[in-house]
């Protein structure tokens, strides 16, 4: 188990240096210097900026202030936002994204367990066909046009009711979240729904599942009991992807909801080509997902006991 | 027994003599059939599959040929129609160029009660080039102000921001123009009469009184003399008025005017390129990958795997947006490419674990031994055996690789990272589209919709061919 | 043990009878008609074996008996199942046999023992878990009873190994789990699947020989399904031969070995040529009949050396041969030959 551990961090610290140099590679193959942009970069940015990243010394040199900079976890000044450090963008705005999207993978992971389920009680039935159809609609619907359509809906919604039901923008209250928590959740839902009801059906092909229907027990608890935590164990291995899914897919809500994230700052400054706050972000955001893969993977390594016990 | 003693009395002792071969041969014969037929047999009973099969071919069919039959330029702007909601072709009026506009003289005016309430006329029909009004002056009273408003006013507190204040200097003509940004639509006009404030005593108390009165104007679609002739529209003579055809827009146009029925055609391209072109180079570089790694085994395949597992762990989107920045593609340009790179960059690995499982399974099976014995070479190993074996994964997992691309292009085109104006992509035209969302949600509706159902229909077959190739997943 | 002398007549008669039972399963291109007629009798505190080839419907038989076939996705379509005074008849549901049969008085055990237990749970709430749902015991008591139970199946270290999950045992030691769980809540039946198909030669002996030593003590009938002869000559009281979905021959089962009445189990006989040693059956000549038609014929004809104009036209009937003993063969029928004409087999 803790060799295990182990070998999972050294995977995940390697995969955030590759990150961080490609990060840096990137930013420097930019054809042409980017501080000498059409955009008139202000002075005191600029002064900052050639402090911080030492740009007047050779590319290996700049590449090591950076990996040093970026390992006491100082990712500099912005570059169009004057006097702004990187580090306070990410202090200001992360804590909302990271809000929403546990919000979203909470609605996403129970609903995905809780409907799917419900498929594979009902295999073949109506409700199984019923969720189906929705699932495979939902996950063929992109993010982005949720997120209108639920507006309008809301939209719609707040004006036959002639009070604000749910705020469709903006961000403070509880009801800000509702509505981009679940846009943001649902495609994830859909698809752990299809996960769980496949992983399930599996199970009911096992021989623990006859073993334990012979043994005369409920339906209900042969479900809960045997068959559930077997089947959430692959749902477990993609939470990490999904963590990575809802992340992204913050970005596109972020923006269509006019939510103050990080996502939405991060979207912004590369279309703006703030240089700075790109590597910064792009850093941040690798590091982040790294993280939560091999958090998932030592939390997989709990559950299952093959792992926990040491086979 | 009892049973055996009802039957005997039945039975003929011929029954008993010995049966002839012919009765003995199982009269069925099953045909012998392909896997490949056997699974395209399973596919066709699946009716989802196979509307799904035909839709996709329809819009492949679509894509590749509609542009020729369809010509219209997806770039054009159409000025006259902007944001029109689908139709089959529209015509107007056609109306007076460009001029000034001076009102109608007062004394060419109707006689009206001094003091009446104020009488609104349209001069000539409201089109969506101009709106003219005209009204007979209260009098004592030269400052009137125009309201513009597209539902019925209550009072006169609802009325809004004025379009206009007007004052009338004596023996002049009365009249208003409007040519702010009209369409096709019923409009409310506003006509408030400003009494000023300081030619009255108990200014404290009483508000001023103002006068106004609201007229319903239908305003249709106008086109100028210039532009019909400079548009070579075909003109027509419907009751008495001049009109013309404007150009065809099946479903419309979009906030710039723009055809999309051509834009979403063309758009096609972009997104089924992208979405078909980048999985089928990574499955074949995750083929390759995989049978070498599965292959050589041992050490190699240990560090080819570890690699794998390692890109495999990358963010993709984040890769996306580096390698859009490196390319030093700014906002406003293509980043088809860039996208197409990333996509393959980080699309193989999984594909290549695939394979590589097949190809140890297979490695170790008798006749390969023999084959390899024989001095086969690896890579007519792999092409000959392993890959008919892994065939229908990869069928599959293609099936399902292209509307996760298709998605991918349609989210990066959304957030501005992909493929940008004028270049359509369903994607982008999404994202053009979300701007008008709630005044003309046809913008958003098309190409969302048709993402959704390629979508759709490649999950859709992908299921299916899954249970016919019988291929876990 | 108030209920063995109530029960005491019943020794005597079937406790267990199913008739005339057919069982369906719809795949992908048609029915699978996997019983085409099964009608069998367990007695109390007797070993009934279960004989036949591969896929004849040995483990759909018992599956019917424990209200398994909805579960595996069939469908029963005609015969019934009696069981202790109750009965169930086909397309009824299987509440009846889930509520007062499965778990509680008869209980089963399946051919592979690695994946018949639940990898995420522990051997002992496995074990003690039919105890704690049907009995209402505490999980404590429960886990002491489990110790019991394993102690008896004789696993060194019960105390220890209630708490270890599947995985860390052994074949043949899973197989001694599935008994002690099978054993839990005392059954007045037991099915064993072919208990010990999956397990090598020594092992096997020692699974055989602890179910036949449980089976005295707890004098509860035994219902064995094997694929090998000398199991049958070694355990079993009676034996019921299965052929494409039918019983085709029933009775006790030393006069069965001794003298076969079916030509199929002749086939069998004379293919295994040391009884006492145990083997596992070898193949008859020809193919095994195709299940997804619906016999009106005998389903062996096309294999046997003795085939007669009747065979492909009528379903035999089980005919007596002598006492307790009782085969479906046309052989037995009254007009019938003495001394039928051999044919070449298979014909095909
Ligand atoms: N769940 C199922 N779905 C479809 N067909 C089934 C199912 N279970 C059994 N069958 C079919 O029913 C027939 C009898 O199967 P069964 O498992 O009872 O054979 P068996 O006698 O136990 O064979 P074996 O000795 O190999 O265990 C087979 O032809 C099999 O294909
Ligand atoms: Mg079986």
């Amino acid at each position: 188990m803790f060799k295990y551990l182990l070998k999972r961090l050294a995977s995940g610290a390697i995969t955030v240096w590759f990150i961080a140099t490609a990060t840096f590679w990137a930013m420097h193959s930019v054809p042409g210097d980017p501080l000498l942009n059409d955009k008139a970069v202000d002075p005191e940015i600029r002064k900052n900026l050639e402090e911080s990243y030492g740009l007047d010394k050779p590319l290996w040199h700049q590449y090591g202030l950076f990996l040093g900079n970026m390992l006491q976890g100082d990712f500099g000044y912005s570059y169009t936002q004057r006097n702004r450090k990187v580090n306070d963008i990410i202090r200001d705005h992360f804590p909302v994204s990271a809000l929403l999207g546990v919000i979203a993978l909470l609605i996403a992971v129970s609903g995905g367990v809780v409907f799917g389920a419900i498929t594979a009680v009902y295999k073949d039935r109506m409700p199984d066909h019923i969720i189906m159809v929705i699932v495979i609609l939902t996950v063929s619907i992109p993010n982005f046009v949720f997120a209108a359509l639920s507006q309008l809906g809301v939209l719609n919604l707040n004006e036959w009711l002639g009070n604000t039901f749910l705020p469709v923008a903006g961000w403070g209250s509880w009801q800000h979240i509702v509505l981009p928590a679940w846009v943001l959740g649902l495609g994830t839902l859909a698809y752990l729904t299809r996960l769980m009801r496949s992983s399930l059906l599996e199970e009911e092909g096992r021989g623990y599942t006859l073993t334990a229907h012979a043994k005369g027990l409920s339906r209900f608890r042969i479900l809960y009991k045997h068959q559930l935590k077997n089947a959430i164990l692959p749902v477990i291995t993609v939470i990490g992807p999904t963590i990575a899914a809802i992340t992204t897919g913050g970005f596109v809500v972020e923006l269509v909801f006019s939510i103050p994230g990080l996502g939405r700052y991060y979207v912004q400054a590369v279309q703006q080509l703030d240089y700075t706050v790109i590597m910064g972000t792009t850093v941040f955001y690798g590091a982040f997902l790294v993280i939560m893969v091999v958090l998932v993977d030592i939390v997989y390594g709990f559950i299952d006991p093959r792992i926990r016990v040491g086979q | 027994m009892t049973e055996s003693l009802s039957v005997s009395e039945t039975l003929s002792p011929e029954l008993f003599e010995p049966m002839t071969i012919e009765m003995s041969v199982d009269k069925f014969e099953q045909p012998s059939i392909t896997y490949w037929q056997a699974t395209w047999q399973k596919l066709l009973r699946n009716p989802k599959a196979v509307s799904s099969l035909c839709i996709i071919t329809c819009l492949v069919f679509i894509t590749l040929v509609g542009p020729f039959i369809w010509t219209v330029d997806p770039a054009i702007q159409d000025l006259e129609q902007i944001s029109q909601p689908p139709s089959w072709g529209r015509s107007a009026l056609v109306v007076d160029d460009f001029g000034i506009w001076q009102g109608v003289p007062i004394t060419e005016m109707e006689q009206g009660e001094e003091d009446g309430p104020l009488v609104l006329k349209v001069i000539g029909k409201g089109n969506t080039e101009y709106v003219r009004l005209t009204w007979r002056p209260i009098k004592g009273i030269s400052e009137y102000h125009i309201y513009r408003n597209e539902f019925v006013p209550l009072d006169i507190a609802t009325l809004g921001i004025p379009l206009a204040e007007i004052i009338l200097i004596d023996g002049e003509a009365v009249g208003y123009e409007d040519r702010l940004k009209l369409s096709e639509r019923d409009y409310y006009y506003s006509v408030v009469a400003i009494e000023q404030v300081m030619n009255r005593e108990d200014s404290d108390t009483d508000m001023p009184i103002a006068v106004y009165s609201t007229i319903r104007v239908s305003v249709i679609q106008g086109v100028t003399k210039a532009d019909a002739l400079f548009l070579n529209l075909e003109s027509e003579e419907v009751n008495g008025a001049q009109t013309v055809k404007l150009p065809l827009h099946p479903f419309g146009t979009d906030g710039l005017g723009r055809d999309i029925l051509s834009r979403l055609m063309h758009g096609a391209r972009t997104s089924l390129l992208i979405g078909i072109l980048a999985p089928l180079i990574y499955i074949a570089m995750g083929v390759v990958y995989g049978g070498v790694s599965g292959y050589r085994g041992g050490r190699t395949d240990e560090v080819m795997m570890r690699f794998a597992d390692f890109v495999i762990a990358l963010p993709f989107l984040l890769f996306m947006i580096l390698l859009k920045v490196a390319f030093g593609i700014g906002p406003g340009e293509s980043g088809i490419l860039p996208m197409i790179i990333a996509l393959i960059m980080l699309g193989w690995p999984s594909v290549a674990r695939i394979v590589r499982g097949q190809t140890f399974v297979i490695k170790e099976e008798a006749y390969i031994q023999a084959a390899r014995l024989m001095g086969a070479k690896p890579f007519y190993l792999v092409y000959r055996h392993v890959l008919p074996n892994v065939l229908p994964l990869i069928i599959v997992s293609l099936t399902f690789a292209i509307p996760a691309t298709i998605f991918t292009e349609a989210f990066l085109s959304f957030i501005g990272f992909g493929v940008v104006p004028p270049n359509p992509s369903w994607g982008s035209m999404c994202n053009d589209g979300l701007q008008h969302m709630l005044s003309t949600p046809h913008e958003l509706i098309f190409p969302a919709s048709v993402i959704c159902i390629a979508v759709l229909c490649f999950n859709l077959l992908g299921d299916g061919l899954r249970e016919a190739m019988d291929v876990k997943s | 043990m108030k209920n063995e002398i109530q029960d005491r007549p019943l020794l005597y008669q079937s406790m267990l009878e199913i008739s005339d039972l057919y069982v369906d399963f719809s795949v992908l291109n048609g029915t699978i008609h996997a019983l085409q007629g099964v009608s069998l009798t367990v007695e109390a505190g007797k070993t009934l074996a279960i004989v036949g080839e591969s896929g004849c419907g040995k483990s759909v038989t018992a599956q019917a008996i424990m209200g398994l076939i909805p579960v595996v996705g069939g469908r029963i379509t005609k015969g019934s199942i009696r069981f202790g005074g109750q009965t169930v008849y086909a397309n009824d549901d299987t509440k009846l046999q889930k509520k007062e049969w499965a778990g509680k008085q008869i209980a089963m055990i399946f051919q592979d023992p690695m994946n018949g237990l639940n990898p995420t749970l522990t051997i002992g709430e496995q074990i003690a878990e039919p105890l704690v749902v049907h009995k209402g015991l505490s999980k404590s008591e429960g886990q002491k009873i489990a110790i019991e139970l394993l102690d008896k199946v004789r696993i060194a270290d019960a105390k220890l190994r209630i708490k270890q999950y599947p995985f860390e045992f052994s074949g043949g030691m899973l197989q001694r789990v599935m008994i002690a769980m099978s054993l839990a809540s005392e059954p007045k039946l037991l099915i064993a699947d072919e208990p010990t198909t999956a397990l090598d030669t020594t092992v096997q002996n020692q699974i055989l020989s602890l179910l036949a030593e449980i089976q005295r003590e707890q004098s509860m009938a035994l219902m064995i399904i094997t694929h090998d002869l000398g199991v049958v000559a070694k355990m079993a009281d009676q034996v019921a031969v299965m052929y494409g979905g039918r019983v085709v021959e029933r009775g006790l089962s030393d006069r069965i070995l001794a003298s076969p009445g079916h030509p199929y189990m002749q086939g069998l006989k004379e293919a295994m040529p040391n009884l006492k040693k145990a083997e596992p059956l070898t193949a008859i000549a020809g193919t095994p009949p195709d299940l997804s038609k619906l016999y009106s014929s005998c389903s062996f004809a096309p294999r046997c050396r003795y085939g007669m104009k009747v065979c492909v036209e009528r379903i035999p009937p089980l005919f007596s041969v002598r006492d307790q003993h009782t085969s479906a063969c046309w052989l037995h029928h009254d007009a019938a030959p003495a001394n039928p004409l051999v044919l070449d087999v298979p014909h095909d």
